[in-house]
């Protein structure tokens, strides 16, 4: 008996001793930092969420949802929206016939939770190496990166609120809220922060691509998006009272407040950063030299098309991998915007926006005489091209004194190579075997007028021809089923042409299959900013930053030199950087947009083929967009330069002008 | 021979499975017969010698009147005798020193010893219910008299009588404080809403283990268990973290020394809803009337049906034009289910067993039942030998297998269906081709539905087992003490497969294809494992030194639990083949899996002190550690104390009342927690950000991201409860009259809650949760007994009532922004003014409104339509604030809440009597203050969204003519018991929140009835059987409520939208045969 209770206390003790760590049990769902860091690829992990953090206004950047919108993750289903479709580059339109407020872009930018995410990242890596665990390259890049994307966040809200509260390190968990309310900086002092984050970037990142990883940024980078945000910075600064504004956070210098001096400063860190790129790199424009106008223009397109770091001129692009195969990728770049011609989904999708007849007109020709001046389409006999018809539909007496073309690509054939690679012309080839037809209308042997309507009438030829050019809705590209859902056509006579894969088969590329590289940042920016801050400052080189200015017009095909001007430089931005998010950064920066837009309607063009004449000829209308007519045109107003701060009933920070 | 006899018996009585399962049990019992037997042991058969025959009369020692049916057993062997009429009984070959027992359901069992004599005749004493029993507690028992808490407990004839698949119906009104919510009838579904004292779900403790959910408790073989004892105050702290809710603690059937005692229960039952439904819609051209009618009221200028159609649908005989009782041709009359018990009991000296097996069927109320089955097999063996002199061990095991077929549809969406189905289309289509149609109001076709080949099938297979190993030993030189250790390890295995089919529908008329395209066919199977295992070891100490009674226990106990869940889907491209994911496609394919640990430590100990069994204290404690906590939040202290006056006992006392057989005072305080939130809130950790959230850093790669963590909360801790209980147990004239009086209160602190103070929207990261809300909850609960032998007419009567409130202390919400805000908002949902919950806000009525000119001088109801909407029969709303319009403001909480709670009092009636051979128990239970509301928006019938017509709302008022103007104030009108209809609500009263949508719902239902007839033994020992019983049995036979809820069920929640669409619970009548031999 007594080995009995031997036993049982035996166990029993057994027991009590086990018991140590009995209950030290690691969560099975998460991971240490300890744990994650300790391994490249656990750096690796945390690196991708803070870089999906970068409010980059890519192709899944939608300006009213926000960034990252990969389809099944939100935004882009709606389609096709970006910062183009903003400005007089472009008008996105659709079963609703919407345009949009200029300034609408809320969600996404008021991202103090990656602030926070970086913060405590820069806190762990100081961690990690003073434990040593760290390598002192390692801490390096980690440090650069996280400098670098901090950076981007606050230049995403300081160009859209003006200052706000600058938090640097991680706040800890108050007793009483107000302990941790930061009021808002000053704008000055909010853009000097960026660029103080951004020379820590640049001091820090390494020179050369990481081999474990082509698209984590560099140096060279860091120094592009410093070109980039001391610009912005200059031309606010310059220019912020060409709107000016009132209230307690103008008078705080919340927004605005900045000097002639300032600018100065600013465009002089402008005119270093972007020497600095063109000093010390091998970065240089792409096939600078083209024999031809076709040439060049097959080299802009593929500069998008197949962009990848073998590309000279690309210093940063994001990728992305196919979105029909891993659900929440990918983008839907070519799907929403394929013409409705090479369409090839069966429901609502193609062209989904109309480039502006605005936009085509700034574009020379190869007959300019050195000027660089810009060439508008020719319709009038009269040469009178201010003559706009407001809405066509109405149209009273019937349209005279147009010029007669052969055809629909006639009025575009001497236009710079750049608005053949960059915007879908009427009468122009796509993919080789596709004549785009753009026509909105026709004149009928009798006399009467008929547009935006489906119609057929035999030609003084016996041939029977169709106001839109076909007698089939996947016949034509513009102005089919204006205002109802199934307005999958150009609105505007033209559609984009930039960044659509011509490799590609369309039909099998899926909706959310289109994985071209967004270009973030190339040569050819750096040098249109150097040449803006140049021009605009009288500091650097001018000689230097007229050779850029022509550089780039050279490798469109031109021969001639145009002078280094402000107006000259931002002429060959809007072109040169069309559909790259610049021009809407361009009037906001240079307070140009409330003077831009006041009740503007925005133009179309549109084809008519005229039955009176033998055999039928086209002649081109300069018309008000449909559906800014129905819109009344698109305004902006100065508050609108800074956005609503969210929030203030709980952060207490004081708002904006006229909010 | 009697082995035979059971073989014979099954092998014959019954085929397929059952024999199947037969035969594993008695594979089970030869073992336990393989135990040897004391006698054959010890090695002296036979010894005449020592052996002598035993005759004697038992007689009742209250009447003095002979007792039949005793059982008399040697103690030690298997033999034994059955007393006669005469209470006479015969023994042969018993040792002269052994010992006899005689046991008699009902009365106190004795065992006296022989001792030589010839004649042993024995007085049998009644047993009193109530005192003298032993009580179940947490770790131990204690006998009822000097108990300090509050504990209630049922035993197993008590809970038998009630037949149901669920042992949460069986106990429904059967113990004072514990609130039972049944809220379905759908086989293999057990989600019944327990609760004691209104607290919350409680813990589940079966033979001294914290096993499962009470889900489990619901799915136990009734037959298996001895007893469930009720923890309901500080008692419960004994269990510390987990134990907030009060206790569960079921003990289930030991074996005894003794011939084996075999007993068999079968039962059929015939089963149908409790609600009415079957003419709940009217039939096609009804509806469409209706619908006219309805338009018209609602100033719709063209018919929904013209005119001419509507006469074809009144002949009824056009194809096209024909009513299709959907009801009648998709629902049974009735169901059956079945249901097998089958237990052994016996043993000798050294090793005493229980087994048992349990079967149970239970079909769906669908027509074609292909797609609804519930089978469960449960298996329990309990086996205790002594080892050793002092050293005993206990070995349980117990298994359950389930099976449960649902449709992958969900029954209440079927439901639905069924009574919203537009009844002018049928569910194949009228071009010959028979294809399955698309029927409005919900667009599908319930009949492919209902259809395994069609739409596929739900199916979910349970294994669980439970196994339990206990050594007790008693330490041979310390008087009083004994040590143990028991070992638990439970594990469960459940594989769910969802087949889910989609199918085309066509348009009924035409026979066009109606869908487009059908998605592919899914095949997703889960399997998913749990184990727990359980080491307590456990010294307890019981002595008496002259009046002062010393007893304690102390316990060291370590839990350890993990879970594994892996899920597999494919999709079938083209073809379907088979239900196994190998054969499906590779497109779209899924795999998921999520693995967790849980570990607990405890350390516990209870003392115990009483002076002469009269002045009681009882003191105990319970420190838990649990892994889901920060280290320095991870250990918790629980203790207790609770003291009792056995004032009965006192001679003042007595001799003042003479007719107070015995009284005890009560009172105890006691702390518990409550687990809060999921584990590991403290820990930085970082997880997975999902798809969206990476980037790629190569050309084709995307990486991950891994998300940094929010702000963790290292202070969080389990929910801290207090409890007070005060109470009294009375008996009077000797068990006669017995009272249980109990009035509680719970404080309970630290719920969990994120600040309503919001940080600023730069900080980055929100609040965590933190334990911020408290609440607190009292009432009282009582039972009352009486019992009685009038002749041989023996009867017992026991009641049981509840009453539990709760009232928010503190609930984390925005400040009030004004006195309206405190008024309006303080109440029901959150309250910082003390209020209690369970109130609703409401509009009330006073009267209706039979003219329309009258809503000229009326208050406005219908918005920015005025009074336009209005109609004759339409309720009259008061106009509390007296400013002509009736909105929001005019609201008062006039009504109790409703949906998603226990009923805050909750009552019983038990009833048992018996004469002769006749046995009757009946039991009723019912609830109060609370209410059931009826959607007026989703399946009110009226409605043109909806194409089905509630043949309620035919009693309407109407106009004279049904061309008539309905805002003419010349047009008569017939008044109706309901409003004149209109195809929505909106703008008028009828669209308000009142007393007539939301009705009470008390509610008295007949529980259950059981007329049982026990064959004399003279009878039934001619068949070779010891005893038979066959009974008759209801369940939910009738129920006492308001009228307008007779097709919802007061019981059961209204279900999603408030439709009452649930699978509906049942009504049924059994019948059952036991057999004891």
């Amino acid at each position: 008996m007594r080995k009995g209770l031997i036993y049982i206390i035996a166990v029993f003790l057994m027991i009590l001793a086990s018991c140590k760590d009995f209950l030290e049990i690691k969560p099975l769902t998460k991971v240490g930092a300890e744990d994650l860091l300790a391994t490249s690829a656990g750096v690796k992990t945390l690196m991708a969420t803070l870089y999906n953090r970068w409010p980059m206004e890519d192709f899944v950047f939608h300006p009213n949802n926000g960034f990252n919108q990969h389809p099944g993750g939100g935004g882009n289903g709606d389609g096709g929206w970006s910062l183009s479709s903003n400005t007089d580059d472009a008008i996105i339109y659709g079963p609703n016939g919407y345009t949009t407020s200029p300034a609408t872009q809320i969600v996404g930018n008021w991202d103090y939770t990656g602030i926070r995410y970086i913060n405590r990242f820069l806190e762990i890596i100081d961690e990690l190496k003073a434990k040593g665990q760290l390598s002192d390259n390692d801490y390096k890049q980690l440090l650069g990166e996280a400098y670098f994307l901090r950076s981007t966040i606050y230049y995403s809200m300081v160009k859209r609120y003006g200052g706000v509260p600058l938090i640097d390190k991680v706040q800890q968990l108050p007793n009483d809220v107000t302990e941790v309310m930061v009021p808002r900086a000053t704008e000055k002092e909010t853009w000097d922060f960026v660029i103080s984050d951004l020379d820590k970037a640049i001091e820090n990142l390494p020179v050369n691509r990481p081999s474990d990883g082509i698209y984590r940024v560099t140096k060279w980078v860091a120094l592009a998006q410093k070109s980039r945000v001391a610009l912005h910075a200059a031309s606010t600064a310059k220019f912020w009272n060409k709107a000016p504004l009132t209230g307690a956070a103008v008078d705080a210098k919340l927004v605005g407040g900045m000097t002639a001096a300032d600018a100065n400063a600013y465009y002089l860190l402008c005119i270093n950063a972007s020497k600095e790129i063109m000093d010390n790199t091998a970065f240089k424009l792409y096939k600078p030299t083209p024999a031809n106008k076709a040439e060049a223009a097959k080299n802009y397109q593929d500069m998008f098309e197949y962009a990848t770091f073998d590309n000279p001129e690309i210093i940063y692009l994001k990728a992305y991998i196919d979105g029909t195969a891993a659900s929440g990728q990918g983008h839907v770049t070519d799907f929403w915007f394929y013409p409705k011609q090479s369409v090839f989904h069966s429901l609502y999708m193609s062209s989904r926006w109309g480039t502006t007849l605005d936009a085509v007109d700034v574009y020379e020709d190869y007959t300019d005489d050195g000027t660089g001046a810009s060439a508008p389409i020719k319709t009038r006999v009269d040469g009178n091209e201010n003559y706009i018809i407001p809405n066509p539909k109405t149209l009273g007496t019937l349209p005279q004194d147009y010029i007669y073309y052969n055809n629909q690509y006639e009025p575009f054939q001497n236009k710079d190579a750049r608005l053949t690679a960059s915007v879908l012309l009427p009468g122009s080839m796509f993919k080789g075997s596709t004549l785009i037809n753009m026509q909105g209308g026709m004149i009928k042997p009798d006399g009467s007028f008929i547009v935006y309507t489906d119609a057929s009438a035999v030609g003084p030829d016996g041939v029977t021809y169709y106001s839109y050019g076909s007698p089939n809705a996947s016949g034509y590209s513009a102005f089919g089923a204006l205002g109802t859902a199934q307005a999958n056509y150009s609105s505007t006579g033209f559609a984009l042409r930039k960044y659509l894969q011509d490799s590609k088969n369309p039909t099998s590329l899926g909706m959310y299959g289109s994985t071209q590289p967004w270009v973030e940042f190339r040569l050819a920016e750096i040098y249109l900013n150097y040449a803006e801050a140049v021009a605009e400052s009288g500091q650097g080189d001018a000689v230097l930053a007229a050779k850029c200015l022509n550089d780039i017009r050279k490798r469109a095909g031109h021969t001639d030199d145009i002078p280094l001007t402000v107006d000259n430089v931002l002429k060959e931005r809007r072109v040169e950087l069309i559909f790259e998010n610049t021009r809407y950064w361009d009037l906001r920066r240079r307070r140009d947009f409330h003077t831009r837009f006041n009740a503007t309607r925005r133009f179309s063009l549109i084809p008519i083929i005229d039955l009176r004449v033998n055999p039928p000829k086209y002649i081109f209308l300069r018309v008000h967009n449909y559906y800014d007519n129905a819109a009344n045109g698109l305004t902006f107003t100065p508050r609108m330069y800074y956005l609503e701060i969210p929030g203030v009933s709980t952060n207490k920070l004081i708002q904006n002008p006229e909010y | 021979m009697e082995k035979r006899n059971v073989l014979w018996f099954f092998s014959n009585r019954f085929s397929g499975k059952l024999a199947v399962a037969a035969l594993l049990l008695m594979a089970v019992f030869s073992s336990a017969f393989a135990f040897p037997d004391d006698a054959s042991r010890k090695g002296v058969p036979g010894n005449e010698q020592q052996q002598t025959t035993v005759t004697g009369k038992i007689v009742d020692a209250t009447t003095g009147e002979p007792m039949a049916g005793v059982n008399i057993l040697v103690v030690g062997t298997t033999i034994g005798a059955i007393s006669g009429a005469d209470g006479s009984y015969t023994l042969q070959a018993v040792d002269r020193n052994g010992s006899l027992r005689f046991s008699f359901i009902g009365y106190v069992t004795q065992t006296v010893p022989v001792n030589g004599r010839s004649v042993v005749n024995v007085a049998m004493q009644p047993e009193v219910t109530g005192l003298e029993e032993v009580v179940v507690v947490g770790y131990g028992s204690q006998k009822k008299e000097t108990l300090t808490g509050s504990v209630a407990s049922v035993k197993t004839e008590q809970l038998v009588s009630t037949k149901s698949i669920s042992v949460a119906a069986a106990i429904q009104g059967k113990i004072p404080g514990v609130q039972i919510r049944q809220q379905t009838g759908e086989p293999g579904t057990f989600n019944s809403r327990i609760s004691v004292r209104g607290f919350g779900t409680p813990l589940l403790v079966i033979d001294g283990v914290v096993r499962d959910q009470m889900d489990d408790f619901e799915r136990l073989n009734p037959e298996d268990i001895e007893s469930i004892s009720v923890l309901k105050d500080a008692a419960a702290s004994i269990y510390g973290l987990g134990a907030a809710n009060g206790v569960f603690i079921v003990t289930t059937k030991k074996g005894f020394a003794g011939k084996t005692e075999f007993s068999l229960n079968t039962m059929y039952s015939f089963k149908k809803p409790t609600n009415d439904w079957k003419t709940i819609n009217v039939d096609a051209y009804t509806m469409r009337y209706m619908w006219n009618e309805m338009s018209r009221n609602s100033e719709n200028s063209a018919n929904v049906t013209a005119p001419s159609e509507l006469e074809k649908w009144k002949a009824g005989t056009e194809p096209g034009y024909t009513d299709y009782n959907w009801w009648a041709n998709l629902v049974r009359d009735y169901v059956t289910s079945s249901e097998l018990t089958f237990n052994a009991r016996g043993g000798n000296d050294v090793v005493t067993y229980f087994t048992s097996f349990g079967y149970n069927n239970d079909g769906g109320y669908f027509k074609n039942n292909e797609l609804m089955q519930y089978d469960r097999y449960t298996f329990r063996n309990n086996v205790e030998a002594k080892l050793a002199k002092g050293l005993k061990m206990n070995i349980s095991f117990y298994g359950r297998y389930e099976n449960t077929l649902n449709p992958t549809r969900g029954t209440t969406w079927t439901f639905k269906r069924i009574i919203t189905n537009d009844r002018g289309i049928g569910p194949y289509t009228l071009d010959g081709k028979h294809n399955y149609t698309m029927v409005p109001s919900e667009n599908t076709n319930v009949f492919a539905e209902l259809s395994r080949e069609a739409s596929g099938y739900n199916q979910t297979l349970r294994f669980q087992y439970q196994s339990t190993v206990d050594l007790n030993y008693e330490v041979p030189f310390v008087k009083g003490l004994s040590i143990g250790v028991l070992g638990a390890y439970d594990g469960q295995a459940n594989d769910t497969r969802r087949l889910y089919k989609n199918f085309m529908l066509y348009d009924y008329l035409s026979g066009n294809p109606a869908t487009t395209s059908v998605a592919p066919t899914t095949f997703q199977n889960t399997i998913s494992t749990f184990r727990r295992m359980e080491v307590q070891t456990k010294m307890i100490y019981r002595r008496n030194f002259g009046p002062h009674n010393v007893a304690g226990t102390l316990v060291y106990q370590a839990r350890k639990i993990d879970n594994n869940s892996v899920m597999g889907r494919r999709q079938y491209d083209d073809l379907y083949t088979k239900d196994i994911i190998d054969q499906g496609s590779l497109t779209n394919m899924r795999a998921e899996g999520t693995r967790s640990e849980e570990a607990y430590l405890s350390f516990l100990g209870r003392f115990n002190y009483d002076y002469k069994g009269k002045y009681l204290l009882e003191v105990s404690f319970r420190e838990d550690g649990s892994y889901r906590y920060a280290p320095s939040q991870r250990w918790g202290f629980f203790p207790a104390v609770s003291a009792g006056w056995r004032i009965g006992q006192e001679s003042f006392f007595k001799n003042t009342f003479a007719f107070i057989s015995d009284m005890k005072l009560r009172a105890s305080w006691g702390k518990s927690g409550q687990d809060a939130g999921s584990a590991f809130q403290y820990y930085e950790g970082y997880s997975w950000g999902g798809v969206s959230g990476g980037f790629i850093f190569a050309p084709g790669v995307l990486t991950l991201g891994m998300v940094p963590p929010g702000i963790v909360n290292s202070n969080l801790t389990w929910v801290n409860t207090t409890t007070y209980d005060a109470g009294f147990d009375l008996d009077m004239w000797r068990g006669k009259l017995g009272l249980v009086f109990d009035v509680f209160k719970r404080d309970v602190i630290g719920e969990l809650a994120t600040r309503s103070t919001q940080l600023p929207n730069t900080f980055g990261a929100s609040f965590p949760q933190e334990n911020l809300n408290s609440r607190w909850q009292q009432g009282f609960d009582f039972s009352i007994s009486h019992r009685n032998t009038i002749g041989q007419f023996n009867y017992g009567l026991s009641g049981s009532f509840t009453y539990s409130r709760t009232w928010l202390k503190h609930y984390e919400r925005n400040p009030n922004q004004s006195t309206w805000d405190v008024w309006k908002n303080g109440n029901d949902t959150y309250d910082d003014q003390g209020r209690i919950l369970g109130r609703q806000w409401g509009y009330k009525r006073d009267g209706i409104y039979t003219d329309i000119t009258q809503y000229e001088t009326a208050p406005l109801c219908g918005g920015n339509q005025g009074n336009y909407m209005m109609l004759p029969g339409m309720d009259r709303i008061v106009d509390v604030n007296g400013d002509g319009v009736i909105d929001g403001n005019d609201q008062l909480p006039i009504m109790w809440s409703g949906y998603g709670t226990n009923p805050p009092m909750q009552f019983g009636l038990n009833m048992n009597a018996s004469y002769k051979n006749f046995e009757l128990i009946v039991s009723f239970a019912g609830s109060s203050l609370f209410t059931m509301s009826k959607s007026r928006t989703d399946q009110w019938g009226y409605g043109t969204q909806y194409r089905f017509f509630l043949a309620r709302y035919l009693d309407r008022w109407h106009t004279e003519n049904d061309t008539d103007n309905p805002r003419d104030p010349a047009t008569k009108w017939i008044p109706g018991k309901w409003e004149a209809l209109t195809v929505n609500a909106n703008n008028t009263t009828t669209g308000l929140s009142t007393d007539k949508w939301r009705v009470d719902a008390t509610y008295v239902r007949l529980k259950s009835v059981e007329l049982a007839y026990n064959l004399p033994q003279k009878y039934s020992r001619m068949i070779g059987l010891n005893n038979v019983r066959v009974y008759l049995n209801g369940y939910n036979i009738f129920t006492i409520c308001n009228d307008f809820l007779k097709d919802m069920d007061p019981e059961r929640d209204e279900g999603a939208y408030a439709a009452g669409n649930t699978y509906p619970l049942m009504r049924s009548y059994n019948i059952g045969l036991n057999i004891k031999f």
